[in-house]
């Protein structure tokens, strides 16, 4: 009776046993014969290349003949969803990445990498592109992977390594997982955090500045996932009073410009709530939508004429315009209503005009009747006109009806006459009789600081 | 007996079958595993000031279940990994099936080329983008591609402005997988956008049809092949180095004045595809000469960067082989602690190398503590190595002051070096100051021939 008993209870286990080893080490279709030989998949070229490529073909779902194999009814983009990545594929794979003898080859193992990461194969993986700069694509693509599909722990890994990596692992975390990714960061007290010594104490990165790093990341994975959460949070950021917030607008802009059409992203902006961070997200796409379709961008931007906060829209369009087409470009900008929209336009306008044809554009000054728009057209031609005749473009600056306008164009043509022909500026200086402040004004230009921007 | 034996079989076509059961068990697809990745909603739906958001840590997500995912709604958050997602619908407001693109359903049509080139350029989601132009370019392998499906890419990626990289492959792989086509393709595309196509396709031909490249690149002339001659050893190198390196020697025997100049390339196409160690095994075995000495050059860089102190001992072998000194001095360039490549340089022998090391030294030092240079050089008697260290100190010293450089230049005591010195820091005080360096060129015993290579006027 015993040995009955025994008998059944080891052949029961023997079945759960069996059944268990099924599952979990040979799973159908698990494609065992990851180097397997590729060949005659393609006509010639690449494809042909016999040994190159196997582990990436195998890991992309290839048979061992080469052929793709649709018996199971999965597609082979499928394929690296439901494969995993034994730790000798991932090896084989990074070595073709490495040493893969042409571009191709390299670029697909990499994205069977990518194609098998998982949390726990992760180091495994990075392993295999440590030796890529920090920069490049691949290695922060490996990073936003692993942020989503590892979270916390993929970010706090770049706590440890010199190298930039904590920024897209939270970037690819925020756009799998928004929530968990804003609540993460939102609670950070990196002071407090060991996590975070190797940064903050070692290295002596400012907490405010890794913060702010780490929210430009952040936002960005915000904005791929969805851009009106990531806009909403800049907006949050602003009115918690963090410094430069606004800025952050950009990133979002850009998520949106690469998915969206001109006109569409142009929209966008528009629906953002009034404030800096709207006119800086509507200037940006205003130049974007000017560069595809000027005369669209330009129906769009009459929409905003007349709000003061949007004269950089306008100043974008009639630039970009010009760029195409001077001529058209200021015949829109003279059809607007008078006002500082106009004024930038027509600026920027005759700027452009002024580098690709003089002649024409001091032709179309001299018919323009007396105003703010045509004193700012004037400062703008001659700006640009200072780095090729510095005489003519002062006549030009000294014809501005404004006193305020004449001396800042006077200012700014005397600054680039004096570096590109100091003893000429000097010259003209001493003869021209202009008031001592302006003559100290042009001497010297605000400096720029180490970010190339100017110091107040 | 009887009993037991059928009691034993049945057990084990039991455990066979679990064993069955189990292994089609594992293949399922988690659930959700295959939804498409819709955007993600957003958590501020509800007014929400940062303290709630805050409070957003712990708290339950919600899971998606299949065919539930609603963005509009807000609801079915999508917990999937990311590589468990399917393509994300922001870029053109519906999912990409990539199952509808399976290699087995057979070649691509065009409207779902339009479609996987609009998701590599457009999707908010790099590895997305990168899934789907991997996908256009296996589909360029294989046999049933055609040149209008080439075309049809080709429009849709100008349509849709395709990344610089992103043409990079397509017309390297097309190089690669269809010759004929994509050599004909040449005299097809506009002027303009020839010699970038031509550069971008070259080394996936080289790395197929070797020779139909370097016939190709042998009927071009110039500085156009000069440049196709880089682009082509990039390919051949992708072939095999042994035809590369063939190639390279051929170009030197043929006296192709760039020939060292490519060898460099090669020798960063080795190390690419063979890592360092090879890249130093294949410098090392060269036939001995310039090429070699270019080659080692080259590996030198490379190896410095990886790491500096292993590279300068690896350099010392290289004593007194004076086709190889220029190694030494890359070696001090590369070499991110000055200190470090100070006090190797004073360790080595005298030779050729040595001073080009020391050359090197001042280069940086030109550049960064001229002062601290001028008193060193003032100290030094005059010597061979007084000359060396004057010689890299203008090349630091002449981008900020060329009329400074080209009086230290005139320093230099031996007659050929000093001429060479004076021409190149006159380039740069001609850019700098045109007027004062006419003036200083009339003054200079330079031959009036040089007036062209330093202000590039032609003498007449």
């Amino acid at each position: 009776m015993k040995n009955n008993f025994l008998l059944h209870g080891a052949w029961i286990l023997a079945a759960i046993l069996s059944f268990t080893i099924g599952a979990n080490f040979f799973p159908a279709n698990q494609r065992v014969d990851v180097a397997g030989p590729a060949s005659g998949v393609g006509k010639s070229g690449l494809a042909d290349r016999g040994e190159k490529g196997n582990a990436v073909e195998g890991a992309l779902g290839a048979t061992p003949s080469g052929k793709p194999d649709g018996g199971n009814g999965q597609s082979d983009a499928l394929q690296p969803l439901l494969r995993k990545l034994s730790g000798g594929d991932i090896e084989i794979l990074g070595e073709q990445f490495r040493k893969g003898t042409n571009p191709i080859e390299r670029r697909m193992a990499f994205t069977a990498l990518l194609a098998g990461l998982t949390a726990e194969n992760a180091l495994q993986v990075r392993k295999q592109i440590e030796h890529m700069d920090h920069r490049s694509a691949e290695f922060r693509e490996f990073h936003y992977a692993w942020g989503a599909v590892g979270g916390a722990e993929a970010v706090m890994f770049g706590a440890d390594t010199e190298e930039d990596d904590m920024s897209p692992a939270l970037t690819g975390w925020a756009s799998a997982d928004p929530e968990a990714a804003l609540a993460w960061f939102n609670n950070l007290d990196m002071e407090n955090n060991a996590g975070f010594d190797a940064l903050l104490k070692d290295r002596k990165i400012p907490a405010a500045d890794l913060n702010g790093h780490l929210m430009r990341g952040l936002v960005q994975g915000l904005a791929d996932a969805n851009p009106d959460t990531a806009s909403r949070f800049i907006q949050d950021m602003v009115a918690s009073g963090h410094e430069g917030a606004e800025g952050m607008i950009h990133i979002v802009a850009g998520a949106v410009m690469r998915s969206d059409s001109p006109a569409e992203a142009a929209l966008w902006s528009e629906g953002l709530p009034e404030g800096k961070m709207r006119e800086m997200a509507m200037n940006r796409m205003a130049g974007h939508f000017a560069r595809s379709d000027p005369e669209a961008a330009a129906s769009w931007a009459e929409n905003f004429s007349s709000e003061p906060s949007s004269a950089g829209v306008i100043g974008e369009v009639g630039q970009n315009w010009a760029r195409r087409d001077a001529q058209a470009a200021v015949d829109w900008l003279e059809s607007l209503p008078a006002g500082n929209g106009q004024n930038i336009g027509m600026h920027r306008a005759m700027h452009q005009w002024a580098e690709r044809d003089p002649t024409s554009a001091s032709e179309h000054l001299s018919t323009m009747a007396a105003s703010d728009s045509k004193d700012a057209a004037v400062r703008g031609f001659s700006s640009r006109l200072a780095w090729e005749n510095p005489q003519a473009a002062m006549s030009w600056a000294e014809s501005i009806g404004s006193d305020e306008q004449r001396r800042n164009a006077i200012i700014g043509v005397g600054r680039a006459w004096s570096k590109r022909d100091a003893d000429g500026a000097a010259e003209w200086m001493v003869s021209s009789g202009v008031s001592e402040d302006v003559q100290q004004a042009i001497l010297n230009p605000p400096k720029r600081d180490d970010d190339g921007r100017r110091r107040r | 007996m009887q009993n037991k034996r059928v009691i034993h079989c049945s057990y084990f076509l039991l455990t066979t079958a679990m064993f069955v059961v189990g292994s089609q068990f594992a293949e399922l697809p988690s659930s959700g595993s295959v939804l498409p990745k819709k955007e993600k909603p957003d958590p501020f739906v509800k007014a929400s000031p940062i303290q709630e958001i805050s409070a957003l840590a712990g708290a339950e997500k919600p899971t998606a279940s299949p065919g539930q995912n609603d963005s509009s709604t807000g609801q079915g958050v999508d917990r999937q990994p990311l590589l468990l997602s399917l393509p994300v619908g922001k870029w053109n407001g519906k999912g990409l099936q990539f199952e509808d693109f399976a290699l087995e359903k057979g070649p691509l049509s065009e409207g779902q080329i339009e479609e996987l080139v609009l998701a590599a350029i457009k999707s908010s989601d790099p590895v997305e983008r990168r899934r789907a132009f991997d996908r256009i370019l296996q589909e360029m392998q294989q046999d049933s591609f055609t040149v209008e499906q080439a075309m049809t890419i080709r429009k849709a990626m100008a349509n849709n402005k395709a990344s610089g990289e992103q043409w990079r492959d397509f017309d390297y792989a097309w190089g690669a997988n269809d010759p004929e086509a994509a050599v004909a393709y040449i005299e097809q595309i506009p002027d303009r956008y020839r010699n970038g196509y031509t550069g971008n396709m070259l080394p996936g031909l080289a790395s197929v049809e070797p020779q139909i490249a370097i016939d190709l690149v042998a009927e071009m002339e110039g500085d156009l092949q000069r440049r196709m001659t880089g682009r082509l050893i990039e390919g051949l190198a992708d072939n095999d180095i042994g035809v590369a390196t063939e190639y390279v020697f051929g170009l030197a025997e043929n006296e192709d004045p760039h020939a060292t100049q490519h060898m460099r390339k090669l020798a960063r196409e080795v190390v690419d595809n063979e890592g360092l160690e090879g890249g130093l095994s294949w410098a090392e075995n060269l036939e001995e000469g310039p090429l070699q000495g270019a080659a080692l050059w080259q590996v030198a860089n490379e190896f410095t960067n990886e790491d500096p102190q292993a590279a300068s001992q690896w350099a010392e072998q290289f004593v007194g082989q004076d086709q190889n000194a220029r190694l030494f001095g890359e070696v001090v360039r590369e070499w991110d602690d000055r200190e470090a490549a100070e006090a190797w340089v004073a360790s080595l022998e005298p030779s050729q190398g040595q001073r080009d090391a020391l050359s090197a030294v001042f280069g940086f030092k030109g550049a960064h503590q001229p002062h601290e240079a001028v008193q060193e050089i003032i100290d030094m008697p005059v010597s061979q190595d007084r000359d060396f260290a004057i010689n890299g100190f203008i090349s630091g010293l002449a981008v900020q002051d060329g009329e400074s450089a080209v009086i230290w230049a005139a320093e230099i005591s031996d007659p050929g070096m000093r001429q060479a010195a004076m021409i190149r820091a006159g380039r740069h005080f001609f850019r700098q100051d045109q007027q004062a360096a006419m003036d200083w060129f009339a003054a200079s015993d330079l031959p009036e021939a040089s007036l062209s290579q330093m202000a590039g006027v032609k003498v007449d």
